[in-house]
């Protein structure tokens, strides 16, 4: 566990993201802060479309102007807000300081160019390094996440790769700068659960040898109760609840949070007379349009909870318990998930 | 590959199966590739195949049907149709390659600043626009006559007609490669914007400018055969394929064979050039390669 004392290594303050589209502006990121410390990962949840990858890109810049644009915040690296650099210093900034592996290994690589290529483009961009030097860096990555006959692999091209292989090279390029911040940007979802494992210790691994601090967008809660030591819970571009992982697990607060735990199947779980496992919980209803947005609190309309009071004023995030956050006018209100 | 369904047979049965494979999966490209290197070297070894000088007047002899000395016959003015034919291959060819490399690079570059930029494609679409509007065979006759006629004008005039169609296309594929994945992850480390285009875009939309960089040729070898039948592409004198038939088309009734052997080989190029494209586009796009 980090230390609480120790300065954020990434901290996202009140970031408002917005993309203008001819239904009217879509505010994708609302006021959006979280921190993360050195040693640390944070995990950001949400369902799709929550805004938690468009917060991401937001801190590296990487949103493309128009039809999106960053219309308010802060995004600080270690004290200095990434928002107000030059398009040449953000580039510095990018792959050196804060590094982002993306979702899907298959298309994130290019697949005309070779592995070698692709690690080598980071060690000479940002380390002047040579054509050659970098290719000796690539394979020395390579070796560290543990990608066996390294020489060979520099010459292959992402196809001739496993799914696996291709985020264990994404991981590599990643690292290769040795980053102060890793977005990880649902970076098992696409794999199959054994791989998944493997993946996850990688990073467990490069994070206590280097040091990064970890932002974690999933919406696999299995995956952050593994790797996160906090949470935070995002809704409709919003923050909603924030918590040190245990307690998010043990007592959520917003009834949106509690819908997710419920919503998450269940391994070793009592069956039923007949035999069969309770049927999976859902939350009915969809994510309100982010172009009109409710004047109240936007889960309102799918939450079992919510009264005329809920539907007028938006909650505000106060925080409940130390280190615990959450925006609902009846937070811990919800009954607990009948779960085994 | 075939690997699975022949490796039981054995060795020598799964070769030859496999080479049955390819050229049975690529009979396109092996065909068209046979017949337009057959017409590339009978245009370049033209001076060893036949002793005429092209445009050599020959009176005593003029409309021989095609004979020993003569094998294509000659015209009215008793040139060698023969030479000719193939000298006039090599008007053809130059022209076809030099319009589909120069329309090929300038669309290229136009396309990629257009897939990219907002500006740049609202500017050059419109233009763009504007010019696919007009039939090209209009706008190089227009071109032709406000010069003075030359091969290098002649490229020209079909080259302009056609940079819109290879623009659009170039545009169309940045589009979507510039929305994948590996290139937000290349921008994520970051790439200057001029080595995210050239290294990481440009090498994903090769394919389809190859393969329309072939169709640019083979209509450039039509286009030019156009302009010379009517009398507005290269200089008269100089044989191509077009001028040759338009020579020609006065004495179809008397001797036929001053159109149709230039014809003939007018019309194997065209083909043998876009069946070509489309042997390479089969090989190249791995979508439709692997539905087989």
């Amino acid at each position: 566990m980090p230390e609480p004392t120790a300065p954020p290594a990434l901290e996202i303050d009140n970031l408002t993201t917005c993309f203008d589209t001819q239904d009217g502006v879509a505010v994708a990121v609302d006021g959006m802060s979280y921190s993360v410390r050195s040693r640390e990962t944070v995990g950001i949840v949400g369902e799709s479309g929550c805004g938690k990858s468009v917060t991401a890109l937001s801190a590296l810049r990487l949103i493309p102007t128009p039809p999106g644009r960053i219309a308010g915040g802060r995004v600080l690296l270690e004290g200095r807000d990434l928002l107000q650099l030059g398009e040449a210093d953000m580039r510095q900034v990018r792959g050196n300081a804060i590094s982002m592996i993306f979702q899907d290994p298959m298309t994130s690589l290019n697949p005309v160019l070779t592995i070698g290529q692709q690690i080598a483009e980071i060690g000479m961009l940002h380390q002047g390094l040579s054509r050659k030097s970098a290719l000796d860096r690539a394979a020395e990555m390579l070796r560290v996440v543990h990608i066996p006959d390294q020489r060979r692999r520099l010459e292959e091209y992402p196809h001739q790769l496993s799914g696996g292989m291709r985020q264990r090279v994404m991981i590599a390029i990643a690292l290769t700068c040795s980053p102060k911040v890793l977005i990880a940007d649902e970076p098992t979802t696409a794999l199959d659960v054994t791989i998944q494992a493997q993946i996850l210790d990688l990073l467990v691994e490069l994070q206590e040898s280097t040091g990064t601090a970890i932002v974690m967008i999933t919406h696999d809660l299995g995956v952050v109760s593994e790797m996160a030591q906090r949470v935070v819970v995002m809704y409709a571009g919003q923050k909603i609840e924030e918590a040190p992982v245990g307690a998010l697990f043990e007592a959520p607060l917003h009834p949106y949070t509690c819908g997710l735990l419920a919503a998450s199947p269940r391994f070793a779980e009592e069956r039923n007379e007949a035999g069969h496992r309770r049927p999976l919980a859902e939350i009915s209803g969809t994510v309100p349009p982010l172009t009109n947005p409710l004047p109240g609190c936007r889960f309102a309309p799918r939450c079992p909870l919510a009264e005329e009071h809920c539907r007028r004023a938006p909650p505000p995030l106060v925080e409940r318990r130390p280190g615990h956050w959450a925006a609902c006018w009846h937070a811990g209100e919800m009954p607990p998930v009948p779960h085994a | 590959m075939s690997g699975a369904a022949a490796a039981p047979t054995g060795f020598a049965f799964s070769r030859r199966r496999r080479r049955f494979r390819f050229v049975s999966r690529h009979l396109t490209i092996l065909v068209g590739g046979t017949l337009l290197t057959l017409l590339i070297a009978l245009s370049l070894a033209a001076p060893l195949i036949t002793p005429y000088d092209p445009v050599a007047l020959d009176v005593i002899h003029r409309l021989r049907p095609p004979n020993a000395q003569h094998w294509f016959g000659t015209d009215n003015y008793g040139r060698d149709i023969l030479s000719r034919t193939l000298y006039g291959g090599r008007i053809s060819l130059f022209v076809g390659i030099s319009a589909a490399l120069a329309s090929g690079l300038i669309g290229t570059t136009i396309g990629l600043f257009a897939g990219m930029f907002r500006w740049a494609d609202a500017i050059s679409m419109r233009i763009t626009d504007g010019l696919m509007a007009i039939p090209s065979i209009l706008l190089a006759v227009a071109m032709m006559t406000l010069v003075r006629p030359g091969v290098l004008i002649v490229i020209i005039a079909i080259t302009i007609p056609e940079v819109p169609r290879v623009a659009r296309l170039v545009r169309s594929v940045v589009l979507v490669i510039r929305e994948q994945t590996y290139v937000q992850a290349a921008a994520s480390i970051g790439t200057r914007l001029p080595r995210l285009l050239l290294h990481h875009i440009l090498p994903n939309a090769l394919t389809p400018i190859i393969v329309q960089a072939t169709y640019v040729c083979a209509s450039a070898v039509l286009l030019e055969a156009y302009l010379g039948f009517l009398g507005v592409g290269i200089p008269p004198e100089i044989p191509s394929w077009g001028n040759i038939i338009s020579d020609g088309r006065t004495y179809v009734q008397l001797a036929i064979w001053i159109v149709l052997f230039p014809g003939a080989f007018l019309g194997l190029m065209v083909m043998s050039i876009n069946m070509l494209g489309d042997g390479v586009r089969d090989l190249l796009d791995q979508r439709l390669a692997n539905r087989f």
